[in-house]
């Protein structure tokens, strides 16, 4: 009963603390620039606005609009379900739930991609396309990563991977891992449409990926697409901790462990919010037309990652 | 001869004199501006051009029916000739395609132009036709906050095959507003045309003042001067390659910038009183002294601000995600820049060595030996190359002039002449501004203002062609062009 508990408490913190994480992130970027930068919790007021706002819809628009942003929270909603945090186990587990990880992202993406088509405006169509083209290139990596650890694992749950991965010695790193690693990076990079893939805050329509999707909406659609993009960039990053480091993860339902497994997560997020907010700090956004290549490297390591398993011990 | 105007510019009356054409008949001046000018009843248009060795040359045509196009000897003309087919009525023959400029269908009434404006056929775009090709229709509002512009991409994939503008959306009739004014209280109305580039704008419509008055500036005014320009072209390029930056994601160069351009416009604020040196100059002289101890506290100033620029542009420029960017990106041809007559930092990132402080020295710059900084290649890179190298050029005119200020009065009256023609060109950030003044009894009869970004916008088209459409916004902010100084 407290196992099930603390599943529905992780799930929420995935969705809950998500603008806090994109506030900390651009507080970080602030103090690289040398600005004092908004406060942390600005993204909360931000939704907090959009959400008590009319909602302006174009005339041309139909139900595929209105109801886009909401399929796409709803589908990260429930992707964040699948994933562990404070311990190996998680609200929603079924074997291969990895395939209906991928494919919920994916989901969101398609809701979004059709909205913004349907919205009628020619930067909503340019950016669905620019959209489709990134989520094409990252899906199979993406793909591939969890493979190879599905395969290292012998399960085809992102809980028991994670399970699996706390039995093993943190020194003994397989290469497997690290290729998994760097091509899920690069992945994180482009689904949650960071620098040097997209920026997040530019004016420019014409350089735009995901913002040119939703520059036609406002109010609380335009709330539910920030949040569930934040909530998306939470979940990439829980995913690479849940992979690749789960050590400190609670294997036992105590409060002493689940505070020390909320601590050490903490930690390891910032860590990654740190790396994340130095690298979009130090590189200009890539050329419309490199993003492939770019994409292209995080498949070569995902399918070096995947036939590297068949040569790894078990 | 008469009824021939069409065929020749050649001597038909007293007032006519032939432009200057080599044996091919290729036009072998610089074409700086076309206007028209109504006295009397009947329609002048003058043709401003520079000519190479011999300085500006004003040349006068007394319209009586169509006038032969300049546009196959000068393509610069284009522009310019829709401009006074839409104000004054005249017809230009062998135009490749006239129809109006600043009238299209988002005016609905007359515009507060000069001359007559006629009603004619409202501007249209070119279709571009064939498989696979997409039009792209952006502005004139924009997701961020910059002034009003529409642009037609046609575009195959992501790359552009086609770009057409249509500017004049803030089109406020500057030229009619200057029209009855007395001519010396009229610098608010310069300043006003192009924020930015206010300084350069009064300075030059000052000396159009001055030329006029046939005035003598005091030299410590002119001094002054200097040091506004400069100090306006330090600012302007500094925040450039700041926004350069921030248009390719990269934000630390571009908060470091826009952090160095406000110490710098606090300073102003401190010394002169005004951020951006509006109201600093009258015709005469400056209305600002600049004291010893303020000239030391401001040179001090620029000192730390361009040592400071400096650290963070190299690095940013040396950066390979950004020169991956910059470089190859936005392309204009040597020939199409000179065919198009551009000026300024365009041209010169393009191998032109155009500058108006060099080729026709006015006030301050009449002493100096000015070694005019050009670069190769003609892209994005080339143009923030080149905006670098004159940070450098003007820190050093700035910080000389700053050491030892002349001593003297700051204004002097002018002499009473209040009749009469001239013009002042004036190297602002963007380019060559020219200013042309026709007075009668203090009062301005006419006044056309040529920006550096009425010559320069034609350009920019040739640059984005052959590129995607996601780098537009970068190739259109390496030409940061003013649109306010080009609709007027």
């Amino acid at each position: 009963m407290m196992g099930f508990v603390i599943n529905i408490v992780q799930m929420l913190l995935l969705v809950l603390a998500a603008p806090l994480l994109r506030g900390i992130i651009s507080k970080l970027k602030a103090w690289i620039q040398k600005r004092q930068g908004a406060s942390v919790w600005r993204p909360y007021a931000n939704l907090w606005k959009l959400f008590h706002k009319e909602e302006l819809v174009p005339n041309t628009a139909t139900l595929i609009f209105r109801s886009a942003p909401v399929v796409a929270f709803a589908a990260t909603v429930v992707a964040a379900a699948f994933l562990p945090v404070l311990h190996p186990a998680a609200f929603l587990t079924l074997d291969g739930d990895i395939f209906l990880f991928v494919y919920l992202l994916a989901i969101g993406r398609f809701a979004m991609s059709l909205g913004a088509l349907d919205g009628g405006s020619s930067f909503g169509g340019m950016g669905s396309s620019r959209e489709a083209l990134v989520a094409a290139l990252a899906e199979a990596p993406l793909f591939l990563v969890l493979t190879a650890l599905a395969i290292l694992a012998r399960t085809g749950s992102l809980s028991e991977i994670a399970a699996w991965t706390i039995r093993q010695n943190f020194f003994d790193v397989s290469t497997v891992h690290l290729l998994a690693l760097a091509a899920l990076a690069i992945v994180a990079v482009a689904e949650t449409g960071r620098i040097p893939v997209d920026n997040p805050t530019t004016h420019l329509e014409l350089t735009m990926i995901h913002e040119a999707m939703v520059l036609e909406y406002s109010g609380p659609s335009l709330a539910l697409i920030e949040w569930s993009q934040a909530i998306k960039l939470n979940l990439l990053a829980t995913l690479m901790i849940g992979l690749f480091a789960p050590w400190g993860m609670s294997l036992t339902v105590t409060p002493l462990g689940l505070a020390a497994a909320l601590g050490t997560y903490a930690l390891k997020l910032a860590c990654l919010v740190i790396g994340l907010a130095v690298v979009e700090s130090s590189v200009a956004k890539l050329r419309m037309y490199a993003v492939p290549d770019f994409l292209r490297v995080a498949s070569a390591l995902a399918i070096l990652a995947v036939i590297f398993t068949a040569i790894t011990k078990r | 001869m008469k009824g021939n105007a069409a065929n020749q510019w050649g001597p038909e009356s007293g007032r006519n004199e032939a432009l200057p054409l080599d044996a091919d008949r290729r036009f072998t001046g610089r074409l700086v501006s076309i206007f028209g000018d109504n006295t009397g009843g009947t329609t002048i248009l003058h043709y401003l051009v520079d000519l190479p060795g011999a300085g500006y040359g004003d040349f006068e045509y007394v319209v009586a029916g169509p006038v032969r196009s300049m546009t196959p000897v000068a393509p610069a003309a284009s522009w310019h000739e829709r401009e006074v087919h839409e104000q004054y009525g005249v017809e230009f023959i062998g135009h490749p395609h006239l129809r109006p400029l600043m009238r299209h269908s988002r005016f609905d009434s007359g515009l507060p132009s000069n001359g007559s404006t006629q009603e004619m056929e409202e501007s249209q775009f070119l279709r571009v036709q064939g498989e696979g090709v997409c039009e792209i229709p952006v502005g004139p509002v924009h997701a961020g906050i910059i002034e009003p512009g529409h642009f037609r991409f046609s575009v195959v994939g992501d790359t552009v095959l086609h770009l057409q503008l249509r500017l004049f959306y803030t089109h406020k009739g500057t030229e009619k507003l200057f029209e009855g004014r007395v001519a010396t209280d009229a610098v608010p109305i310069a300043e006003s045309v192009s924020g930015d580039n206010c300084f350069a704008h009064a300075v030059a419509y000052c000396q159009a003042v001055e030329g006029v008055h046939q005035a003598i500036v005091p030299p410590k005014a002119n001094a002054i001067r200097l040091i506004g320009l400069e100090l306006e072209r330090l600012l302007a390029h500094i925040g450039d390659l700041g926004a350069l930056c921030g248009d390719v994601g990269f934000a630390v160069p571009a908060a470091y910038c826009a952090r160095i351009k406000e110490d710098l416009l606090q300073a102003s604020a401190k010394i002169v009183g005004t951020r951006y040196w509006r109201g600093v100059a009258v015709p005469g002289g400056v209305r600002h002294e600049i004291g010893s101890a303020d000239g030391r506290e401001l040179k001090e100033s620029i000192r730390i601000a361009v040592e400071d620029f400096v650290g963070i542009a190299e690095q940013a420029l040396r950066t390979p995600s950004l020169e991956d960017r910059f470089e190859g990106a936005g392309i204009l041809a040597p020939n199409r820049a000179a065919d198009l007559a551009v000026v300024g930092p365009v041209a010169r990132a393009c191998g032109i060595a155009l500058d108006v402080r060099r080729d026709h020295p006015y006030g301050a710059y009449k002493n100096l030996n000015f070694d005019v900084p050009t670069w190769h290649y003609g892209d994005v890179m080339a143009r923030a190359r080149i905006r670098m190298m004159e940070v450098h050029a003007s820190a050093r005119l700035l910080l000389d002039y700053l050491e030892a200020l002349p001593a003297g009065p700051i204004w002097l009256p002018l002499p009473a002449i209040s009749t009469g023609r001239a013009f002042a060109a004036v190297e602002a950030p963007r380019g060559e501004l020219v200013y042309w003044l026709r007075v009668e009894e203090g009062k301005i009869a006419r006044c056309h203002v040529r920006s550096p970004s009425f010559q320069n916008w034609p350009a920019l088209p040739f640059a984005v062609t052959g590129n995607i459409i996601a780098d537009f916004p970068l190739i259109n902010k390496s030409f940061n062009l003013s649109y306010s100084g080009c609709d007027r």
